[in-house]
């Protein structure tokens, strides 16, 4: 499996355990700027990409879009991309080249298998010349289970955990606070985020991360809903998480919630960018905490029916054997969509081209108005300097005229006959 | 039990964001909470304006809201803050019969702008004061006008919402052009819908989409994932849930 590094992620999680449901499988580090590497990850063996180049394997595997190009520098009989999420997602506007080089995975000759079923409908619908296998996610039962610690459902604030990386502008954080912060009832906020440390504007809120699978499990469990805001998702695994431990989350409809919450049943579904919205469904909750744990029983009740994670992987690796025993990707296909494609991505760039120009054309005609001003400004400066000095040569030549004035004869005699006079003060 | 809404508001409304026939949990019956799409001096429950609410008690007509909850794009004391919904009859819409653009803007000169420059390229193209079901129907690309600023991808401007209206373009599986917006109720821009800062993009946009329709089914596909969001049966049902 080719994987761009070994952090610690729910990707890289999900990848490793996959891995290891497949015989035979190693990891292949794809970033040239990966440090030192360990000989293995949780069993699986590691290696860089430049050592697998004598290597034969059955299949290739990317996992990510930027460790797709690697597909063609192993040596294997069948390629497959692991889509875990649609990554062109990922991107903002302003990434506007990352945003078209993750959507070129979608056109390659590779089977793919998705993590969730919206996207093999996307694929079959994009590319059905392509083979998608679906294989989902699982969790780990042993982890995750009701009584995993923390307290019972309390009658005080409500406890609120928002879950995302607040870095990451797709994953809603700081409308999640927003929200709680809005709220009328009393409420309790945590967030958690896999680097607490990278989470600027959170000043005032409870921030805890970084935490292994059953500090996560207990941390759910020491509240009464979970909060997620995404705008972007695969599927969205930790309130699948947090049903496991009893607890309903309150989410926007991200791609992949649908697979799981019920509207009413086991959460609740709020809009993107409604913050009255959300902030009275929060409140909701906290006055009714008998629909609170209806809904936490529902979580429960979802849970029961979730695949776990050895299942997950199981299914991983039969999705994978499948499209390695299937016919090869159909190579004409994929270049007619991805010369279609690229057509798209040529006027776009031009047009992007465009803007920038005029945005930059714009800016160079400001920093024109402002250096002429500049200009301006100094002439008016040396004027005024040349009249100060113009004004000082005529003081100065006042001052002279003054001095021989009271060196005259006259000017002397007139001054003694004042000082003379009466009632002059002197 | 959940409540049954009954959803109001004109035609052009009805046909973009209303609920045909009842579905299991949400729709109109004749006793329950009423929704009005669009502004309304009648009493209704729900208020929702595609637009954002010029205020508390006013309508952008000038009308009157009293006492209901405001469902807008924007403005103060809402109830909540939303687009239109997609009407469900929308995501069957069959492809256009033709290639053409449709500009929406209730400013005849800023739309008569932007359909001369059109023309200039021979580019088919109709303009409409208010996007209608019809109009969509014959369009295959739309471009909604809105409050477009002088924004760019690295400052998008800090006020202006998405049009409400689309969800609805979207759901139809046409191109959507729309200002680029801080507030996208979920729409991603350069993702599922083309974003753009001047009149000048829009011309460009819509003659990309016009000669290489093909090349943009990604674009539209991953639009009709987002539309799903606001599906109007999805989204009425949680609103009757929340009224009951």
């Amino acid at each position: 499996m080719l994987i761009h590094e070994l952090g610690r992620s729910g990707g890289v999680d999900t990848i490793l355990r996959y891995a290891r449901a497949l015989e035979g499988a190693e990891l292949v580090v794809t970033d040239p700027r990966a440090g030192a590497l360990p000989p293995d990850a949780g069993g699986v063996p590691v290696r860089r990409l430049a050592d697998a180049a004598g290597e034969r394997y059955d299949v290739a595997i990317a996992t990510w879009w930027a460790t797709a190009v690697a597909l063609w520098e192993v040596s294997a009989a069948r390629r497959i991309v692991f889509l875990q999420s649609i990554e062109s997602r990922f991107y903002e506007e302003r990434w506007f080249y990352e945003r078209f080089a993750a959507e070129q995975v979608l056109a390659l000759p590779v089977g793919f298998v998705a993590s969730a079923n919206w996207m093999r409908e996307l694929v079959v619908e994009l590319r059905p010349d392509a083979r998608c296998e679906v294989a989902g996610y699982g969790i780990d039962k042993a982890v995750f289970e009701p009584g995993t610690g923390g307290s019972a459902p309390s009658g005080g604030p409500l406890r609120v955990l928002v879950e995302g990386q607040p870095s990451l502008w797709f994953k809603g954080v700081h409308d999640a606070v927003a929200a709680v912060r809005a709220m009328g009832e009393p409420a309790e906020l945590t967030v958690v985020a896999s680097d607490p440390t990278a989470a600027p504007g959170l000043d005032g809120v409870r921030l805890t991360g970084g935490l292994d699978p059953p500090a996560m499990a207990a941390l759910y469990a020491e509240h009464d809903v979970l909060l997620k805001l995404s705008r972007v998702e695969g599927l969205g695994l930790t309130p699948v998480e947090a049903f496991h431990v009893g607890v309903p989350a309150v989410v926007t409809p991200y791609t992949g919630h649908e697979e799981y919450l019920k509207h009413g049943r086991n959460g609740l579904v709020v809009g993107y960018d409604d913050l009255p919205g959300t902030a009275r469904a929060l409140d909701g909750l906290a006055r009714d905490r008998e629909r609170l744990a209806a809904l936490g029983r529902g979580a429960l009740a979802t849970a029961a029916e979730w695949p776990s994670a050895e299942h997950a992987a199981s299914r991983f690796a039969t999705a994978v054997a499948e499209l390695a025993a299937g016919p090869e990707p159909d190579a004409h296909a994929a270049m007619a969509h991805l010369q279609r494609w690229q057509t798209r991505w040529l006027e776009l760039t031009r047009e992007h081209v465009r803007q920038e120009r005029a945005i930059t054309g714009g800016l160079r005609g400001a920093v024109t108005w402002h250096e002429d001003a500049l200009t301006q400004a100094r002439d008016h400066v040396d004027e005024l300097n040349e009249r100060l000095r113009e004004a000082d040569r005529l003081a100065r030549d006042l001052h002279g005229q003054i001095e021989s004035i009271k060196a005259t004869r006259a000017y002397r005699a007139a001054a003694a006959a004042r000082r003379l006079k009466p009632g002059s003060g002197e | 039990m959940t409540a049954r809404l009954r959803i109001l508001g004109d035609e052009r409304a009805l046909e973009l964001a209303g609920l045909a026939a009842p579905a299991q949990g949400a729709p109109g019956g004749p006793d329950g909470p009423t929704v009005h799409l669009g502004p309304t001096t009648e009493p209704a429950d729900v208020i929702w304006l595609s637009t954002p609410h010029p205020g508390e008690g006013r309508t952008p007509d000038g009308g009157v809201t009293g006492p209901a909850r405001v469902i807008a794009t924007g403005g103060r004391g809402l109830w909540g803050r939303a687009p239109w919904p997609a009407r469900d009859e929308l995501f069957e819409l069959p492809p256009p019969p033709a290639a053409r653009a449709l500009v929406v803007s209730a400013d005849p000169e800023r739309r008569g702008q932007v359909l001369e420059k059109l023309a200039a390229r021979g580019l088919p193209a109709a303009g409409a004061t208010a996007l209608s079901a019809a109009d969509l129907a014959a369009a295959s690309v739309v471009a909604l006008l809105g409050d477009a600023g002088a924004a760019t991808p690295e400052a998008p401007a800090a006020a202006a919402a998405m049009p409400g209206e689309a969800p609805a373009v979207l759901a139809a599986r046409r191109v959507l052009l729309a200002p680029r917006c801080q507030t996208t109720f979920g729409l991603l821009p350069g993702t599922d819908h083309l974003a753009f800062g001047t009149d000048d993009d829009v011309v460009q946009y819509a003659d990309a989409v016009l000669t290489h329709p093909e090349s943009f089914a990604p674009l539209q596909a991953l639009g009709a994932r987002t539309a799903e969001r606001h599906r109007a049966s999805l989204v009425y049902a949680r609103l009757a849930d929340e009224l009951e």
